[in-house]
């Protein structure tokens, strides 16, 4: 009976536990660039946890209700967004850590910017799904 | 009031609940790092620190893995001479995943002789594995 059982499970085809956790968090990621440039607050929230630290190349570090802010008064704005080498790095069940390179352009108080970075996310999944919990980018000469 | 966000400014330990017992292990693994990567370069302690996944990214873009970055951290022949800086630890803490920011300003005296100031931005994320925390990311962000 166990064999058959066995037998059974490979030849189900179905995905390894790990995979559609993956296909999530990419989606949530997709998701996270479409509200930040479409500027959609209701689709930030879903994505964004409330407890997140952004953390700007700067150095300067938003909350959710900074990052909120800036949207609705514009004072950030993103007009692009291109990432490449996105690997995830870790994933467990709760939480994922993922690093690319992001070249952003927008404006920031109607001054017009143009990076290169290094960006670590950190998601975390919670009721409603995969969060971003937190955000740190690096700048990088450009290519 | 923002559910599992605390700051605490250098390491006010409370000891009052649970939650403010594992931020001051946190807080106290985060300055123990700092004084091994950029003072002793202790290889076992960072053994003990650095979770298996860990990625630790340099300011460069640079990111290594658990091997790399040890390795790294024993060989660099720079050395530190910590700055003050008025900013402290911040920690934001959510069930089993934990992220510190803090500052690091110090006088770097690299091997050739040069003396420059280094001031960095980092972001450390801990994970607790069984009860042990543990260095999931890292990363540093050079500030001008």
């Amino acid at each position: 009976m166990k064999k058959f059982l066995f037998i059974l499970f490979l030849l189900s085809g179905t995905a390894t536990p790990a995979q559609p956790d993956s296909v999530k968090l990419k989606t949530a990621m997709q998701q996270l660039d479409r509200a930040l440039i479409e500027q959609d607050e209701k689709l930030l929230q879903r994505v964004m946890h409330p407890d997140i630290s952004f953390g700007h190349s700067t150095g300067w570090v938003q909350s959710w209700s900074d990052v909120l802010n800036d949207f609705r008064t514009g004072k950030l704005i993103y007009e692009t967004l291109e990432h490449s080498a996105v690997w995830i790095a870790t994933l467990s069940k709760n939480l994922a850590t993922v690093r690319m390179h992001t070249h952003a352009t927008g404006k920031l108080n109607g001054n017009p910017f143009d990076l290169h970075m290094h960006v670590l996310q950190v998601w975390m999944k919670t009721k409603e799904g995969w969060k971003l919990w937190a955000r740190q980018s690096a700048k990088l000469q450009a290519p | 009031m923002r559910t599992g966000y605390i700051i605490v400014l250098l390491a006010l330990y409370c000891g009052a609940s649970a939650q403010s017992k594992e931020i001051a292990t946190i807080l106290a693994a985060s300055r123990e790092l700092e004084n091994i990567v950029f003072g002793t370069k202790d290889s076992i302690k960072l053994e003990k620190l650095f979770a298996g996944y860990l990625t630790y990214g340099h300011s460069n873009g640079k990111v290594e893995t658990r091997e790399e970055a040890i390795r790294n951290i024993v060989r660099n022949k720079s050395v530190y001479v910590k700055k003050d800086t008025l900013a402290g630890y911040s920690v934001i803490m959510n069930r089993n995943a934990a992220v510190v920011r803090h500052p690091f300003l110090a006088l770097e005296k690299k091997e050739d002789g040069t003396v420059s100031e280094l001031h960095l931005a980092i972001v450390l994320v801990w994970v607790r594995e069984k009860k042990d925390w543990k260095l999931l990311a890292r990363q540093a962000v050079k500030i001008q």
